[in-house]
């Protein structure tokens, strides 16, 4: 045996041999390191579980074309589902917005990918269905179906408003591909009933001309935003209706937050990536994000700091009764050559290995809480971030150290002849 | 050589109660005193005193030729631990320790635990067969004995003894003096006991008597 075998047996048999003492102190370090690890978990998991939980809110940075122009090529949306860029993204959704007449009344028109919408949007309510890709089928928001008092099942006439589009188009009756004027022109027939090949489907189809399309409602939405104002149709049904080809106006985005970039920093990685393109974050959802992160972890903390003074301040009382009841003990080693720094370096190495001996277990027992949490708040498991483990330790342990102090001082005011007398 | 010499040593306790009064007093190298008195006669206190435990009121206590009353209390810890063996009327030993890790602990705060010399100072006062007991599992004889080793185990200029044998019965009391006798035989160390019991006092080489507070005799015994 070597002095730092002897100096372990002393600390271990120490402990062990207050076995009561020790179980008490260690299981109050086993609850606060519970409790410590837990929170942890759950505050740092929380940023990303409240990214997650926010983008259900929909989408928090838009995309704009740069430079003024109207639209932007929807190609581009495709490098934000790949490579460094989607490692960010929850999802995105193009829009092409435009103005068109329905049934006779002028309102907004959106062209959008209604699988991705609803990813990004899951909140949309759709009574009905979503209309189906080339179906020749549209949404109604809400208050447009009120409006034109239309139905589930019913057909609406759409008409590219004049101006900034084609007055008028045809459609395939077979594939219902809305085809442009000059398509009818080069057939050199009447726009009303001619036959030709189609020139989506290139099938010999009879073809439906005139300014307008009939559409059938698939269904109708209530968002409680913007898009209960609107009529929503297939992207490439809008950009071919609306004579712009891979044309999108915006991209509205769910870029996850909780890691290391802000959301201004993605944005800005968007920008840098896109190249023509404007990403602008939505400030009132960040806003609230950040708002409620920071409360939910300024509770987390206030919590902890109070469960540690409270078990600092039983360990200090349990410490220094110790101490007191080992008067004779410390007595003993002051007289047989103990120094102050020798008692102090013994009941630091105990109260450490309380700490160590608590916070391992009190690790397990806060995984066990942070899952509890987890799947009680969230619905789902928490996971535990590495950092959790050395930071729990450390901080039972220099709780541990720091209650000991008093229990230390008295230790070493501790005078051996004294002592020895039974005093 | 001299191992002790002490001048007009004073001790007040409370700037009022005199446990010890102009006590003057040399010790040889080799020399085994006994201080014999009463309870509350002061011997304790002397012997705490000669052992850096406390520290006079006044006058001057030197060991070796080192003046204790000009030490500070970590000199004093440091010259203690390097000079001084001591065996307590209570068997102070650490409970939870076994008798050789008890020995060992006076290694440990010496310098390096040697495990073989602790077996053999066990061995050499009778327990090489109670090495790994608890202090629990010891009869007081034996506890004492222990302590007799762990304040060997240095290798002391001077052993201190108060009242070694107080709460031992006549046996034990025996086998604790034997190794007294033994140790004082070889000549290596100093032994200062403190004791009521003259029979135990006239073991040793001289009896200096102690009545409150004040050396009463101070006789040298006849081999």
């Amino acid at each position: 045996m070597n002095n730092r075998q002897m100096f372990l047996t002393i600390v271990h048999k120490a402990l062990l041999g207050k076995k009561m003492r020790f179980a008490i102190a260690v299981s109050s370090i086993v609850l606060v390191a519970g409790l410590i690890s837990a929170l942890l978990s759950v505050s740092l998991g929380i940023k990303a579980r409240f990214g997650s939980e926010f983008r259900r809110f929909g989408a928090n940075v838009v995309l704009y074309p740069k430079g003024g122009e109207r639209v932007m090529n929807e190609s581009l949306t495709r490098k934000l589902s790949s490579g460094e860029l989607g490692r960010y993204l929850y999802g995105y959704v193009p829009f092409l917005n435009e103005q068109g007449v329905v049934n006779g009344k002028t309102m907004p028109v959106i062209g959008t990918d209604f699988r991705l919408a609803r990813r990004v949007n899951p909140w949309w309510k759709v009574s009905g269905s979503y209309p189906d890709e080339g179906a020749g089928e549209v949404l109604l928001g809400i208050d447009v179906a009120e409006r034109l008092g239309v139905r589930v099942g019913d057909r609406v006439r759409l008409n590219p408003n004049t101006g900034s589009v084609p007055a008028s188009s045809v459609e395939c009756k077979g594939c219902h591909s809305v085809l442009p004027e000059n398509h009818n022109r080069r057939l050199e027939g009447r726009l009303a009933e001619v036959k030709s090949n189609c020139m989506s489907c290139h099938q010999a189809h009879s073809l439906g001309g005139g300014s307008s399309v009939e559409m059938r409602v698939s269904g109708i939405l209530s968002t409680g935003g913007d898009e209960d104002g609107h009529i929503l149709t297939d992207l490439s049904r809008a950009q071919s209706l609306f004579n712009k080809p891979g044309a999108v106006s915006q991209v509205h985005a769910s870029v996850l937050t909780g890691g290391e970039l802000s959301l201004e920093d993605i944005s800005r990685v968007i920008e840098s990536k896109l190249g023509d393109v404007q990403a602008t974050p939505v400030s009132r959802i960040a806003r609230a994000e950040d708002n409620l992160l920071g409360k939910v972890q300024l509770l987390l903390t206030l919590v902890t700091l109070i469960v540690l003074s409270t078990t600092g301040l039983t360990l200090a009382s349990m410490m220094t009764a110790s101490v007191m009841e080992r008067g004779r003990e410390i007595g003993l080693m002051k007289a047989i050559g103990a120094t102050h720094r020798a008692i102090a370096i013994l009941f630091l190495a105990e109260a450490a290995s309380m700490g160590l001996t608590g916070g391992g277990i009190g690790l397990l027992l806060g995984f066990l809480m942070s899952q509890l949490i987890g799947e009680s708040v969230f619905a789902t498991a928490i996971p535990t971030p590495p950092v959790v483990f050395p930071l729990t330790i450390l901080s039972v342990i220099t709780l541990a150290v720091l209650s000991s102090v008093p229990s230390i001082k008295r230790a070493m005011s501790i005078d051996p002849a004294t002592s020895l007398r039974g005093e | 050589m001299k191992a002790m010499a002490i001048t007009d040593l004073k001790k007040i306790y409370n700037a009022q109660t005199a446990a010890l009064q102009n006590i003057n007093l040399e010790v040889s190298h080799g020399e085994w005193v006994s201080i014999l008195g009463p309870s509350g006669s002061g011997k304790s206190t002397l012997l705490n005193i000669i052992a850096c435990l406390d520290r006079p009121t006044s006058g001057e206590v030197r060991i070796y030729d080192t003046n204790l009353v000009a030490l500070n209390p970590k000199e004093l810890a440091l010259f203690r631990r390097e000079n001084i063996g001591l065996v307590f009327q209570q068997q102070h030993l650490i409970p939870y320790l076994t008798a050789l890790e008890n020995v060992m602990l006076a290694q440990y705060y010496h310098s390096m635990v040697d495990e073989d010399e602790a077996v053999a100072a066990l061995k050499r006062v009778g327990l090489g067969h109670r090495l790994n007991h608890i202090p629990a599992h010891l009869s007081g004889g034996e506890q004492q004995r222990v302590c007799i080793a762990r304040a060997l185990i240095n290798d002391p200029k001077i052993l201190l003894a108060d009242e070694p044998t107080g709460n031992l019965d006549r046996e034990n009391s025996g086998n604790v003096y034997d190794i007294f006798k033994q140790l004082h035989a070889e000549g290596h160390h100093t032994i200062v006991l403190v004791t009521h019991d003259e029979e135990a006092a006239k073991l040793g080489d001289r009896t200096v008597k102690i009545v409150d507070g004040r050396l009463s005799f101070d006789r040298t015994h006849s081999v």
